[in-house]
C-alpha cells in the first residue's frame, strides 16, 4: 500500500471512519498472523488475536502517531496481545498437561503447501524448537527473522534498547540451535 | 549497529580466546546486516582468522534462513480475511449506543406518563414498589453475574 494513501486511510480511522478500516486491515492482517502464529503456535487461536489486534488498534487509533510506521505500533499491539494471551493460557495447559499426562501438541499453520518434505521435517523441527524458547527469545525471532524487521523498530515494539534488541537475538539464536541440537539435529 | 548501541551487558557465550569473546557480541548483527563502520571492519577481519566464529556465523545464517522461509507474509489467514469479524465488533458498540439511548428515553417517557396518570396515589405508590424491586433485583443478579465472570479463573478453559 502506498505510504500517502494509507496515511490518508489511517487519517479517517482515527475520524472513526470504520469504512477506511477495511484495506488496512486486509494489508496487514497476513504480517500479524504470521507473527501471532510464531507467538502462540496455533492458527485458530493466531487468528482470533489478529481480531483482537484490529479491534483493539481501531479503538485506541488516538494513541497511533501518524508519524511513524503504522506496522511498527500495529505490530507493538499484536504482540501485547499474544502476550496476555499466553499468559492466561500457561493456566489452561497446566492443567490440560496435568489431566493428559502429556504435552499439548503444536498445530503446524501452513500444512497444505508445496514445500518438500524434507523442508516440512525441517521447519516442524525449528517450529518445535521455538516452541521450547521462552516468550522473551521467541517473540525476537519472530519479529527480527520471520517479519524481517530492523533493531531499531523490534526496540521500539519491545520498548528495550536496540543494544539489547542486538545481544536477546543473540541469546535467543542460540537457545534456538541448542533446543535443535538437544532434538538430534546436527551442524556440518 | 554503532559501539554507542551496543547493550552493556551484552557478554555472549565464551569463544575459544579473549577476543573471540568480544567479538561474539556482534555476532547476531553482523548476521543480520546491522553492524556498521569501523565495528563491521573489525568483526570482519576478525573472522578471517577465527574459524568458530566463522562456523557461528554459518549457523546464524542457516536458522535465520529457515526462519525466514517460515515467515509470515507467504501464510494466509486460514478461513479468509478477518475483516468481517473486525467489522461487526467495531461497529457493535455503535448500535448498543443507540439501543441504550432508546430504551433510557422509553423508560423516561414511561415514568412521566405514569406519574401524570390519573391513578390515585396508593395505586401509583404499589405498582411503582412492584417496579423498582423488581428492577432492584434484576441489577443485583446481573452485578453478581458480571463481577463472578470477571474474577472467574476458569473462563478461558475450555471445557
Amino acid at each position: 500500500m502506498f505510504a500517502e494513501v494509507e496515511k490518508e486511510l489511517l487519517r479517517k480511522c482515527r475520524a472513526g471512519d470504520w469504512k477506511a478500516y477495511e484495506p488496512i486491515v486486509r494489508a496487514y492482517e497476513g504480517r500479524l498472523f504470521g507473527t501471532a502464529v510464531g507467538l502462540v503456535h496455533n492458527a485458530e487461536d493466531a487468528r482470533d488475536l489478529v481480531q483482537d489486534t484490529f479491534v483493539r488498534a481501531f479503538n485506541s487509533m488516538e494513541l497511533y502517531d501518524p508519524d511513524r510506521p503504522f506496522i511498527g505500533w500495529i505490530l507493538r499491539v499484536c504482540r501485547n496481545i499474544c502476550i496476555d494471551f499466553l499468559r492466561r493460557r500457561k493456566f489452561g495447559h497446566s492443567l490440560e498437561e496435568e489431566r493428559d499426562g502429556k504435552p499439548l501438541q503444536i498445530a503446524d499453520p501452513g500444512a497444505e503447501t508445496d514445500r518438500t518434505l524434507l523442508d516440512k521435517e525441517t521447519h516442524s523441527l525449528i517450529r518445535e524448537a521455538l516452541a521450547s524458547l521462552s516468550d522473551e527469545h521467541r517473540e525476537v525471532l519472530v519479529l527480527k527473522d520471520m517479519q524481517d524487521l530492523e533493531y531499531g523498530e523490534i526496540a521500539e515494539i519491545l520498548n528495550i534498547p536496540q543494544g539489547t534488541v542486538a545481544s536477546r537475538v543473540y541469546y535467543a539464536r542460540q537457545a534456538l540451535r541448542q533446543s535443535l541440537e538437544n532434538m538430534g539435529v546436527e551442524y556440518p | 549497529m554503532t559501539p554507542s548501541h551496543r547493550d552493556p551487558d551484552a557478554a555472549p557465550i565464551g569463544g575459544n580466546s579473549g577476543n573471540c569473546h568480544d567479538f561474539r557480541a556482534d555476532l547476531a548483527s553482523f548476521v543480520d546486516r546491522e553492524l556498521h563502520g569501523a565495528d563491521l571492519e573489525m568483526f570482519e577481519s576478525h573472522l578471517v582468522d577465527c574459524t568458530e566464529c566463522m562456523r557461528e556465523v554459518a549457523i546464524f545464517r542457516s536458522l535465520k534462513g529457515e526462519l525466514q522461509e517460515m515467515g509470515i507474509e507467504k501464510q494466509e489467514v486460514p478461513g479468509g480475511t478477518v475483516w468481517s469479524g473486525v467489522n461487526k465488533r467495531i461497529t457493535r458498540p455503535t448500535g448498543w449506543i443507540f439501543l441504550v439511548i432508546g430504551v433510557v428515553m422509553f423508560l423516561a417517557y414511561t415514568v412521566y406518563t405514569f406519574i401524570q396518570s390519573p391513578m390515585d396515589l396508593f395505586e401509583k405508590l404499589t405498582t411503582g414498589f412492584v417496579v423498582i424491586g423488581f428492577v432492584v433485583l434484576l441489577a443485583s443478579v446481573a452485578y453478581d453475574r458480571i463481577r463472578s465472570y470477571k474474577t472467574d479463573p476458569y473462563k478461558g478453559v475450555q471445557k
